[in-house]
């Protein structure tokens, strides 16, 4: 059986190729389609534009997340922890946006960082004050060990003598009025430094603050600093 | 391995020219395509170097229509034969059917025939298949360099130094005048239907 | 193929990949011909792999992905890029001759080093073209 088999499909493949040398047909039909709902969340946008400045590291998208982040503060202005958040990623995107190639590898890092932080701190549920204090402290130290690491790093350059190369001059303006010292019960307390624990909460949440702040401008005065010709 | 969907009763295969570099596989391609382009419809996709060498593959589909049934394509694919591709040769043979291997006839091409052939083995095992058992055409192409007085290796030669233990069918062949290049295909085909064949009933 | 690669090319190609890129911390720098020859090659030490078949694969990948861009009207991508859990191929092209092919780890931002890349492309097409 197999045999006659055998002659069957032989007897066609040799009848199609004797037409074949022809034949034609088809072309199979894809459909294809994909569906992303848009949520209007704004962490989604700025999670979307974190996204895509780790694919990718332009002006508009950094100008993006400022502005992101300008629209966010404004969303959020009575959470003090929030505006901390916010107050990094806006400083690690502009120090990212003036030093463009020459910023720290550690600068992204810290980015997507900050920013899942952010989220969970956001997203979840029950979450308590408590909590979301301790992650945003973790936040700042990392903060703090970028400064030094980048300082380290102007140091060494500064050794080698190398001229960094930039047209660009830093668009960072420190607005001193928008750093928003509000008077809130709840306290960043955990793992400070002792003399803090003595401080009332609202002492705390000041001291906080300030410290950001004096880390964003010190660290934007050495950029310029650095980046004079 | 053949990819046979059932449902839709379509049979596609996929067969490699192999052989030595400049020997003569992507010529092949190119003959049939240039010659049947009107019946096959497809077009022939070339990865190549800028001199012309095959960098990766070069590519061509086409039906040969029904038998049994089912809807058969057959798909055509050549190698880069610098032994430096040995990584890329291998990739391509990936899920082979059937190979045609061509030979070189120019005597000075002697040893790059056995190398490649030795080369051909190897890889067909790492995708646990046998140089043996695979439905398998040998090409002796170039003949036409004869009247160029141009030293080839005899038939005989080749059959000796190449075919006495594999013992598959082989042709002479001038790819570059298309002389059994048709030939050479339908036999391939045939014996790749063959094996496959009784996985359609 | 319009380039100059005499030894002082190529020492100032290797120090630009060296300086740009390896010290940025990315594991491997692969510069190629686009037949998949190497021209550099310069890695942090750990590499285990088989640069050369990498290469000629690369090669192979590349113009595979060139002759896909062409089909659908593209004369190619700017992004050629294979993510990884744990290394990640980057691919560009220097002139039309050549392939920059990086492998780094996550602890690198693609981002950055889409950055940087630019930077040395425009560097090493200038040695090339001198």
């Amino acid at each position: 059986m197999n045999s006659q088999n055998d002659r069957t499909v032989a007897g066609e493949v040799e009848d199609r190729l004797k037409d074949l040398f022809g034949e034609s047909v088809e072309s199979p039909a894809i459909a294809g389609e994909s569906d992303s709902p848009e949520e209007d969340s704004p962490i989604r946008k700025l999670k979307s534009t974190i996204l895509s400045i780790d694919w990718e590291i332009s002006d508009d998208l950094l100008d993006k997340l400022i502005k992101e982040i300008g629209i966010l503060e404004n969303t959020y202005k009575d959470d003090k922890n929030l505006l901390v958040f916010f107050q990094l990623l806006g400083s690690v995107g502009k120090y990212v946006k003036s030093t463009k190639a020459n910023a720290h590898p550690g600068a992204i890092r810290l980015l997507n960082s900050v920013y899942n932080s952010l989220e969970i701190v956001i997203l979840s549920e029950g979450i308590t004050t408590a909590e979301k204090r301790k992650i945003l402290h973790v936040q700042v130290e990392q903060f703090k060990k970028l400064k030094e690491q980048i300082a380290l790093r102007k140091a060494e350059m500064a050794k080698k003598k190398e001229v960094i190369p930039s047209e660009i001059k830093p668009a960072i303006e420190e607005k001193e009025e928008d750093v928003v010292v509000q008077v809130e019960p709840e306290v960043i307390t955990e793992k400070l430094p002792p003399d803090i624990s003595r401080m009332t909460p609202q002492e705390t949440v000041a001291y906080v603050l300030a410290e950001v702040k004096q880390l964003i401008r010190a660290e934007f005065k050495a950029l310029r600093e650095e980046l004079k010709l | 391995m053949s990819f046979i969907n059932f449902k839709k009763k379509e049979v596609q295969v996929k067969i490699v020219y192999y052989g030595p570099g400049r020997g003569g596989k992507t010529t092949n391609l190119e003959y049939i395509f240039s010659n049947f382009k009107n019946r096959i419809k497809t077009e022939l996709v070339a990865i190549k170097t800028q001199g012309d060498r095959t960098l990766f593959f070069d590519f061509l589909p086409f039906d040969i229509g029904k038998i049994k049934g089912y809807d058969v394509k057959v798909q055509l694919y050549t190698v880069p034969g610098q032994v430096k591709y040995d990584a890329t040769r291998e990739l391509v043979l990936r899920g082979v059917d059937g190979v045609v291997f061509v030979a070189d006839s120019m005597e000075a091409r002697r040893q790059q025939n056995l190398q490649s052939l030795k080369n051909l083995q190897d890889n067909l095992a790492i995708h646990k298949k046998s140089i043996f058992k695979i439905p398998l055409v040998l090409q002796y192409n170039k003949r036409d360099l004869a009247e160029q007085d141009i030293p080839l290796l005899s038939v005989e030669t080749l059959e000796k130094s190449l075919n006495s233990k594999l013992k598959v069918p082989f042709f002479e062949a001038s790819a570059v005048e298309g002389t059994n290049v048709v030939q050479t295909l339908k036999k391939i085909i045939s014996m790749t239907m063959a094996s496959v064949e009784n996985q359609l009933t | 193929m319009d380039y100059n690669l005499g030894h002082e090319q190529l020492t100032k190609i290797e120090e630009v990949l060296q300086k740009d890129l390896m010290e940025m911390g990315v594991h491997c720098v692969i510069f190629i011909d686009m037949a998949g020859n190497i021209v550099v090659n310069l890695d942090d030490g750990n590499i285990k792999h088989d640069v050369y078949s990498l290469a000629a694969l690369a090669a192979g990948n590349f113009g595979a992905v060139s002759a896909m861009a062409q089909m659908i009207g593209e004369e190619d991508f700017s992004l050629l890029f294979h993510k990884g859990e744990k290394e990640s191929i980057h691919f560009s092209k220097v002139l039309n001759d050549f392939l920059l092919i990086i492998i780094f780890g996550h602890d690198i931002s693609l981002g950055l080093l889409r950055l940087k890349v630019t930077e040395s492309i425009e560097k090493i097409e200038k040695t090339l073209k001198s």
